[in-house]
């Protein structure tokens, strides 16, 4: 893996509680939001992440420092068939790690990944979540989003009527 | 707004949609709200952009009883934000008595693709083995059976129906009909086998209409061939109250339009008159796909001003094939039966197919002629059906039978 060379551009990302973190360009460009702000010059130096903490940012970057593409704009590995598969397969496994985070941490890794335009995060993310909620059962839901059954009884009647199957 | 043929796009614009919310709700947290944990930790407008919108239907359904407000987020608008993603069919081989057939939507904005089941069921006549998909709009889908049997229905609310009137007809449209919010299906029948069409309009729920073949000018009845209109071989896109096919015949490609709302056929000069192209929306405006197997390349026009009939190329991209070659051997082995591929999405992203003796191979390749991913299958024989499906959740009246009796699913839906 190509380690720091000289001339490639560093980008500091600041959280709003006052940490910094110095980021390869590329890195920091994983994020769509963080690209075009880029692109658009309107980042100096230094760029404010309103609302994602510290913690947070940090785990984020940890993605992308992970995610970027390796070989660059030269495209050199590109052409190699079994390193892309094998690559792939080694992120599936890290990502899978990654995730096994608590429900909290992972909610706000949502928006993060939503606030900074990263495609895979979010996919990562909102799919975790959407596992948990395919393989619980209402009540284990709920309490899962700390919220409470607000129905009347004929009410839930009603919507279990209406959509039979789905509940069978 | 979302158009109905994006795909990755989608992603963004969701995103950045809520970007807006995201960054209110994180004033609220810099203001001192503490951030409550639970369901309150994320919007609800993430929650309902992120998560809900990628809940299979039944799940979706079952979401409904966690709460009120969780009712509500799931189903707020939940159709307007499915993505419109490409039906592929499989059918599985093998087997002489019984086939596996299922077509699924593949979520290609994702990487490795989900696939999405729609329809599903077990194949028993082998003689006859055919199933026709003829259409998809607003989460609806039109399909028939070898016994010319057409049903319409709505697999994420099981809700179905027969159209007896279509029986011996050819479908050449489903549409939403602009003014009165129906469902209303185009079709054509050949009395007495003679070579003159006449076409009817079907509302659904209600009886059809005859209306003949209402042209422009007489002599665009002369051009028969024009008139077979099938929406399973040649998808319409429905674009300012008008159904668009394309049509080739001798060395002329034409769009012929229908016209919802008065009811009339005209036509327009196609950019191309190859029997590989096809449409589908792009930039909001009417697009052509054409992929060349024989060049391996790759050709996409959108129709800039639909006023003026003015087509600009949009991209002309090579295909990977030295990549798709090493992963099933194209063009020069004998043994690849097939080839064939469409463009699927609004930023021209495409399904290609490949067919040999032992295996068939799915490519999914972006509008830069990058191989995103390919899929191989055995005793697997998939059908790339060139028609999106958008996920809905609404019932509609028609559906509900007059005599309230309660039916058994029909197979097709049985295997879900």
């Amino acid at each position: 893996m190509a380690t720091r060379e000289a001339g490639k551009k560093m980008i500091m990302l600041k959280s709003p509680d006052g940490m910094e973190f110095e980021v390869e360009e590329a890195v920091a460009m994983e994020s769509q939001t963080i690209r075009k702000m880029i692109e658009d010059d309107c980042a100096d130096t230094a760029i404010l992440i309103p609302n994602i903490n510290s913690k947070i940012l940090s785990r984020v970057i940890e993605y992308c420092n992970k995610h970027v593409p390796t070989t660059g704009a030269t495209g050199a590995a590109a052409s190699d068939t079994v390193a892309p598969a094998a690559l792939a397969e080694d992120l599936k496994i890290w990502d899978a790690e990654f995730i096994k985070v608590n429900r909290a941490t992972r909610f706000d890794l949502i928006q993060a990944a939503s606030y900074l335009n990263i495609k895979g995060l979010l996919d990562l993310t909102s799919q975790t979540t959407i596992d948990t909620i395919s393989d619980n059962s209402l009540e284990e839901i709920r309490s899962f989003l700390s919220t409470k059954n607000d129905y009347l009884p004929e009410e839930e009647q009603t919507i279990r009527r209406e959509n039979q199957w789905a509940f069978q | 707004m979302i158009s109905p043929f994006s795909t990755r796009p989608y992603v963004r614009s969701a995103a950045a949609e809520i970007q807006a919310q995201t960054l209110r709700s994180a004033v609220a947290m810099v203001n001192g709200t503490p951030c409550k944990r639970g369901l309150a930790a994320v919007p609800d407008e993430l929650f309902q952009w992120e998560i809900l919108v990628r809940l299979p239907a039944k799940e979706l359904l079952r979401c409904r009883l966690v709460c009120r407000s969780w009712c509500r987020l799931a189903s707020d608008a939940h159709h307007s934000r499915q993505p419109s993603l490409p039906l592929v069919f499989f059918r599985a081989m093998g087997n002489e008595y019984t086939a596996h057939a299922a077509v699924d939507a593949l979520d290609i904005r994702r990487t490795p693709a989900a696939r999405r089941p729609v329809l599903a069921y077990e194949d028993y006549n082998y003689t006859r083995r055919n199933f026709t998909f003829h259409a998809s709009c607003d989460g609806l889908i039109l399909i028939s059976f070898t016994s010319h049997r057409f049903y319409l229905c709505n697999p994420a609310t099981r809700q179905w129906c027969t159209l007896p009137d279509l029986t011996g007809g050819n479908v050449a449209a489903l549409y939403p009909h602009h003014l009165s919010g129906e469902y209303r299906i185009l079709h054509w029948k050949r009395p007495n086998k003679s070579d003159d069409v006449v076409y009817y309009v079907l509302t659904v729920g209600q009886k059809q209409r005859c209306i003949g073949l209402p042209v422009a000018s007489s002599s665009m009845k002369k051009d028969r061939s024009c008139w077979h209109l099938h929406a399973c071989h040649h998808p319409p896109v429905l674009l300012h109250d008008c159904l668009h096919w394309y049509t080739v015949n001798a060395f002329e490609g034409k769009i012929v339009i229908f016209d919802t709302l008065a009811e009339s056929f005209r036509w327009i000069q196609s950019p191309t008159a190859s029997s590989s192209a096809h449409l589908l929306q792009m930039d909001g405006t009417l697009g052509i796909g054409q992929i060349d197997v024989g060049t391996m390349t790759t050709k996409a026009w959108v129709l800039r001003d639909y006023k003026a009939e003015v087509w600009s190329s949009k991209y002309s991209t090579q295909l990977p094939e030295s990549q798709m070659q090493s992963y099933q051997m194209l063009r020069y082995d004998n043994y690849v039966e097939c080839l064939y591929g469409k463009v699927v999405s609004e930023n021209g992203d495409m399904l290609l197919i490949s067919r040999n003796r032992w295996s068939q191979t799915l490519f999914h390749c972006d509008s830069k002629g990058e191989l995103i991913e390919n899929f191989v299958w055995s005793y697997i024989d998939p059908k790339v059906l060139g028609l999106c499906f958008k996920q809905s959740l609404v019932r509609h009246v028609f559906f509900e039978r007059k005599d309230g009796k309660h039916v058994k699913l029909p197979r097709f839906l049985q295997g879900l």
